[in-house]
């Protein structure tokens, strides 16, 4: 049979959903923009600038360890320039160059490629990496400190260092539409809260990001501040302060459901995000830091393993 | 098929099914010739047995040598012009015989002269190779006695609408051969299993009704024993094991139909699905070389493109358009090479999709790291992997396209020939 066509033989099935992973990185890229935007129009080019280094470097350090480590070039999956933009949306507008390049080196060389790349690393890239930066150069996150020559018409002290160093009262004066319309000092991408809403909101509904997660985790800080605040309304602020200040929400959305350091179980699931919850009111309230969520999510990524073993049992399985 | 836009929950898939009245399928005429594959190797035949240039006749049995178990069925008359090797699956052999198709057909009287008795000893002598495959091989195992039988009128796949079809048109068929099959192998009980929403009033067939899911795997047998029967099939067990035997609606129906007409079927009612997804239910003589289905519904078959037998998630991939339609092929897909997906070589992103599709728990995020190290004890050990039901689910939502369904049948392959060599050893 000379005539014989070559056919693609393969292994079923033969169908694909079209998912991908370049798919999840740019979806979850396009969420982030509406906060990003705000952040970018409160503190101009400074912000666009550390997030174009941030997005560029990752992807060029990624680039650099695949030819390093002769693998396949993966910067087309998207997942190194999600990694920066996520890691920019945590920074404040005034981090140095220099500060951003070690930052998304951290993320992407030490946070994920030297544990194997896409969807080995154990710990959150971006989260790592800020950890790592704000122990070596405690000033340059200070926001107080960074932010100090911002006057965009809003009071310009980091609200949770407000409410750590003079209690409650301190933030009365914030009304939660303010946070959520972004009136606040923090990150680039980090104080839009209705932002960073919709974009949670548009990522769980396609299934990119696990509500489960996102929503325990939220209503980890939401139960533990409102705790707290039962306790003591004086020391400690309202529920609605703690989710829409510092990085709960970010985090809840783009940094704990993280794919490869976060469980896959419902149960494991829950438990992961409401763990981070709580240990982000925690630190916040009674920990020496200002914020808790990076610390607290790097905890999480650490018992997820142990936590994805609460599965159910395979249907015939025996013993 | 695609994603919808809401994937926070999972995503249904339902079987194919067809709410108004049938059509009746299109029927393709016999092309010039008939292939047959008959299950042996090329030097079990007896050349003076079967021969290039012998005639044979529709409905006639052809065998490599006169003792032979195995054998195929001649759908049409005419001569033997070619006689061939040919590999399947797993490195299992066949003979092939091309028959020059004569235009009138002359039957072949021995079955009629069998169809006397219908018992198992008939069934297995003769109508193996009919529409659905009849095999009744499991109610003649004493070792393994069967006292219920499931018919089967869930489609194996996606897309497929040959057990719908034969459910809603051949209700005379079945109920004759569920009394045969019910009489000759003594079965306590029959059940027939429907899709839910095709469940329509079957009165006296001699069968109990039931209804399952209508979305996939829910057809899958292991399934079907836990929602139906109420038994969970423990891992490395088949449901033979409980007493009970599987069957595809339309297999009973060839009994049935076999024993009214004392002519054993030959007429295979497939769906062919075109390049653009577009069905059409076909009815086509077995042993129709596929080059000849496609040409008479008008598809042209180009290099790259993929033809699969069977379902999109379970069906498997032909290498040539020479490929007789056999007895048990419900579906003929074509793929543009435009739409065939490549799997890669990105490792698991952990992202979760898998675990929450599979209809049986297993751990696919575990599994899939441990087969591709090639550690396939600790993968069935400790990640279930003796467990799955090969319903390929996984591999369509993988976002990474990992090829799982492949390291999972590998998996189960290379774990079988361990255990062999243990046994080898040991004994």
């Amino acid at each position: 049979m000379t005539e014989a066509k070559k056919l693609i033989v393969s292994h079923a099935p033969f169908w694909h959903d079209g998912s991908s992973i370049a798919q999840r990185s740019y979806s979850t890229m396009l969420a982030a923009v509406p906060a990003l935007l705000l952040g970018f129009s409160q503190y101009g080019m400074p912000a666009v600038g550390v997030a174009a280094i941030a997005v560029s470097t990752a992807v060029l350090w990624e680039l650099a360890m695949n030819r390093i480590m002769r693998r396949p070039e993966t910067i087309g999956d998207g997942n190194a320039a999600l990694i920066g933009l996520v890691f920019a949306m945590l920074l404040p507008a005034t981090t140095p160059w220099w500060a951003v390049v070690v930052g998304t080196f951290t993320a992407v060389v030490i946070g994920k490629q030297i544990f194997g790349g896409t969807g080995a690393s154990p710990f959150n890239p971006p989260a790592l990496a800020l950890a790592i930066l704000t122990v070596s150069w405690a000033n340059l996150f200070d926001f107080n400190q960074a932010l100090l020559t911002y006057d965009p018409g809003f009071p310009m002290v980091y609200p949770l260092f407000a409410a750590k160093k003079f209690g409650a009262s301190a933030v009365e004066s914030i009304t939660t539409l303010d946070l959520l319309l972004g009136r606040q000092s923090g990150g680039i991408g980090a104080t839009f809260g209705i932002g960073l809403l919709a974009g949670g909101a548009f990522l769980m509904v396609r299934g990119i990001v696990r509500w489960e997660i996102s929503l325990s985790f939220l209503a980890g800080v939401f139960i533990t501040a409102l705790a707290f605040h039962m306790a003591d309304a004086t020391r400690f602020a309202g529920p609605l302060f703690h989710l829409c200040t510092g990085y709960t929400l970010i985090g809840a959305f783009f940094l704990a459901p993280d794919d490869s350091s976060s469980p896959v179980n419902f149960y494991p699931m829950l438990i992961y995000g409401a763990a981070g919850g709580i240990m982000t009111v925690l630190i916040r309230n009674i920990g020496v830091y200002v914020d808790g969520v990076i610390l607290a999510i790097l905890v999480i990524n650490l018992i997820n393993p142990l936590l994805d073993k609460i599965r159910p049992k395979a249907i015939g399985k025996v013993a | 098929m695609k994603q919808s836009f809401i994937r926070f929950s999972r995503p249904w898939m339902h079987y194919d099914r067809v709410r108004e009245l049938p059509k009746p399928p299109e029927t393709i005429p016999m092309g010039a010739e008939a292939v047959f594959w008959i299950p042996g190797d090329l030097s079990d035949l007896d050349a003076d047995w079967l021969k290039v240039g012998d005639k044979v006749r529709t409905g006639q049995k052809l065998t490599l040598h006169p003792d032979a178990g195995g054998y195929a069925l001649s759908s049409v008359t005419g001569r033997v012009q070619r006689i061939e090797k040919r590999m399947g699956d797993y490195g299992r052999s066949y003979v092939q015989v091309t028959v020059a198709v004569e235009p009138v057909d002359r039957w072949d009287e021995a079955f009629s002269a069998a169809a006397d008795t219908p018992d198992l000893a008939t069934i297995a002598e003769w109508l193996a190779c009919a529409p659905g495959a009849p095999d009744v091989s499991v109610f003649m195992n004493a070792e393994q006695p069967i006292q219920r039988l499931v018919v089967n009128g869930v489609d194996q796949d996606l897309m497929i609408r040959t057990r719908n079809y034969t459910l809603q048109t051949e209700m005379a068929s079945i109920t004759e051969g569920i009394r045969i099959l019910k009489e000759a192998a003594g079965l306590e009980e029959v059940v027939l299993v429907v899709p839910r929403d095709s469940l329509q009033n079957f009165g006296h067939i001699g069968a109990k009704p039931a209804a399952v899911a209508s979305h996939y795997p829910a057809g899958h047998p292991h399934l079907i024993m836990k929602s139906v029967l109420g038994r969970v099939v423990p891992e490395g067990t088949t449901p033979e094991q409980f007493g009970v035997a599987f069957m595809g609606v339309e297999a009973v129906a060839s009994v049935g139909k076999a024993f009214r007409k004392r002519r054993p079927p030959l007429q295979k009612t497939l769906t062919l699905v075109r390049k653009d997804e577009a069905r059409l239910l076909v009815s086509t003589r077995l042993g129709t070389p596929i080059r000849h289905v496609f040409a008479a519904a008008g598809i042209t078959v180009a290099d790259r493109d993929r033809i699969i037998f069977g379902g999109p998630l379970t069906g498997s991939a032909m290498y040539s358009e020479d490929q007789p339609v056999l007895p048990d092929t419900d579906a003929i897909i074509v793929q543009d090479s435009a739409g065939v997906y490549r799997p890669s070589d990105n490792p698991c992103i952990n992202c979760g999709e898998c675990v929450r599709i599979c209809p049986v728990n297993v751990p696919v995020n575990m599994l899939v790291r441990f087969l591709e190290a090639g550690q396939y004890e600790e993968a069935a050990e400790q990640y279930d992997l003796l467990s799955c039901i090969d319903c390929g689910l996984c591999s369509f939502v993988c976002a990474s396209r990992i090829p799982i369904g492949q390291f999972i049948r590998l998996g189960k392959h290379e774990l079988e020939l361990i255990h062999s060599a243990e046994e080898e050893v040991h004994d």
